[in-house]
């Protein structure tokens, strides 16, 4: 087996094992992503009014009239991209803080096969914790969605070289600021006000809605809701509709795949030169 | 004359508390600002359902159109549930790890009166990041809480704030016991967020989760709350509602403060009480 894989299997297996070690896990995998989610899905009933009346409102502003569906694939991808676009910057700051850090980084493999590993079982994790929870929604509350292995596999993999990119320039922020918690919950609530995960993006004044753009959030969710709400067809995207938002994530990817990397060795050389590398 | 010492060991503890809240200018900053961003898409969302303002999928349920008025009621309602309910808990646990927490026992001021030094800096905190919300909230999305039955609203809060207190002294006892309090915390915030009906009435529940739901004093201060701000109709009559959680303002601080007692020294004897 190539050292790469080698090194990123390693890495991804000692780390899932290590989310498993505590019995809390079901907790945090199923328990937020359920609350939050079951919430919002509350909300929608309530504002559709007894009837589902108010539905044809919704339908004048989203394009549908689907709006349970529309709401829970907007809160799944949220909930799935947020996570993963942290997790690397959180194991490497439990890293520094366990002291294993720099005995890791002198190690003869690349970094990023460390920070691959972190995001590849953050990966196996997010999907069967959120698959699940998206099934049990989908189920508790009556919805109809189609959805075969195929659509499901190009819905989340498709965003995940944009989401590594982005976990890498947030790994690198955690290196320079150390305690990234603060900074994290910020950017969790702009993503949620920004992305359009249970409204529009168009909902959003001109301004924000430029802004949006720069996360592979928003163009995830057309995509997702296309396919799977409004019935368009992805793999035949000569059709026409689902092209832009492919478009946009295939280049919000390369864009910062290449930024995460680049980014994320300058917050390394700099933490290092100041000495700070091994620090919390 | 011990009364007088003990108000100054209720005041600097107090003090102690709110130089540490004041120290960290960008957390303080974040504990008003991020929720504030968590909050605004439940009103944007709302907004998809309303025609000129008003939602009347919304009025058909509580009587109110005014969606925003009705989230915004809720979420500063519930950043004062999370703050204090697991705020108190949560600072023990920091003194805890910081090692701390046996020095300030071992000195000779009453554990309540540490304890309320504690509360008392926490509502400051509390009320502040709070205010700050509301103020944004009225300032950005026209929120109404000006038009609505003051004092009723005052009470109300008064008799929550007192029973949350309780509830706080509770958690605070389990952190001292059980040394790792997130999963607790998580727990209780799961389930006081789904039924106590913050962000919807408990009328959308399945019918099945409603009768824990009515078990809660929560829902009925949140309840009220948004009667007496909005106008909203009331799961029972105002009157019942305002006994129920008189009540509960009544007992939770007595229960809450003697379980604490019992748990903290549980944790004495048993020679855990600085452990984490």
């Amino acid at each position: 087996m190539p050292i790469a894989l080698r090194s990123i299997s390693a890495v991804a297996w000692q780390n899932f094992r290590s989310m498993l070690r505590y019995r809390t896990w079901p907790l945090s995998w199923f328990g937020f992503p359920l609350a939050m989610v079951i919430q919002f899905l509350l909300a929608t009933k309530l504002f559709a009014g007894p009837h589902g009346a108010e539905l044809s409102t919704f339908a004048s502003q989203a394009g549908t009239s689907y709006a349970l569906e529309y709401t829970l694939i907007g809160l799944i991808l949220y909930l799935w991209l947020t996570n993963s676009i942290w997790y690397v910057g959180m194991q490497l700051q439990d890293e520094l803080q366990v002291g294993t850090f720099e005995h890791t980084y002198l190690a003869t493999g690349n970094i990023f096969y460390l920070l691959a590993g972190y995001a590849l079982a953050n990966w196996i994790r997010n999907t069967v914790a959120l698959g699940i929870s998206f099934c049990l929604l989908a189920w508790g509350f009556g919805m109809q969605l189609e959805i075969t292995p195929l659509t499901a596999s190009l819905i989340i993999g498709l965003p995940g070289l944009a989401t590594f990119g982005f976990a890498l320039v947030f790994g690198g922020l955690v290196l320079w600021f150390k305690d990234a918690n603060s900074l994290a919950l910020l950017v969790q609530a702009f993503l949620l006000l920004l992305s359009g995960v249970v409204y529009p993006v168009s909902a959003l004044p001109v301004g924000l809605r430029l802004i949006a753009q720069i996360s592979p959030l928003p163009w995830a969710i057309a995509v997702a809701r296309g396919e799977l709400v409004i019935g368009l067809d992805m793999l035949r995207a000569g059709e026409g509709l689902l092209l832009p938002p492919l478009t946009g994530l295939a280049i919000n990817g390369v864009f910062w795949l290449l930024a995460g990397m680049v980014m994320f060795r300058y917050f390394a050389r700099r933490a290092k030169s100041t000495g700070g590398f091994g620090t919390f | 004359m011990e009364l007088l010492v003990e108000a100054r060991a209720i005041a600097s503890t107090c003090w102690k508390d709110l130089l540490v809240f004041f120290r960290y200018p960008l957390r303080t900053l974040s504990l008003v600002v991020e929720p504030f961003l968590f909050f605004v898409p439940f009103i944007i969302f709302g907004a998809m359902f309303a025609q000129d303002g008003s939602a009347a999928g919304l009025a058909a349920f509580v009587g109110v159109a005014d969606y925003a008025s009705f989230v915004v009621t809720g979420a500063l309602f519930w950043n004062f549930v999370s703050a204090i309910f697991w705020g108190i808990g949560l600072s023990l646990r920091e003194e805890m790890v910081q090692g701390t927490l046996e020095l300030a026992w071992t000195t000779p001021a009453r554990r309540f009166s540490l304890l309320l030094g504690r509360t008392v800096a926490h509502l400051i905190t509390t009320i502040i990041t709070t205010g700050l919300m509301g103020l944004g909230f009225t300032l950005l999305f026209g929120y109404r809480w000006l038009g609505g039955n003051l004092p009723l609203a005052m009470t109300t809060l008064l008799l929550s704030l007192v029973t949350l207190y309780g509830l706080g002294f509770v958690f605070a006892g389990v952190v001292l016991w059980l040394k790792e309090p997130y999963a607790i915390a998580n727990v209780s915030r799961i389930v006081l967020g789904l039924l106590c009906g913050w962000l919807y009435p408990i009328t959308v529940l399945p019918e099945w989760l409603q009768p824990l739901s009515l078990a809660l004093p929560l829902t009925y201060a949140i309840d009220l709350l948004r009667a007496a701000l909005l106008g909203t109709r009331t799961l029972l009559p105002l009157s019942w509602e305002l006994v129920i959680l008189g009540f509960s303002a009544a007992l939770c601080p007595a229960v809450g403060y003697l379980l604490f007692r019992w748990l903290e020294r549980h944790s004495r004897t048993s020679g855990t009480l600085g452990q984490y």
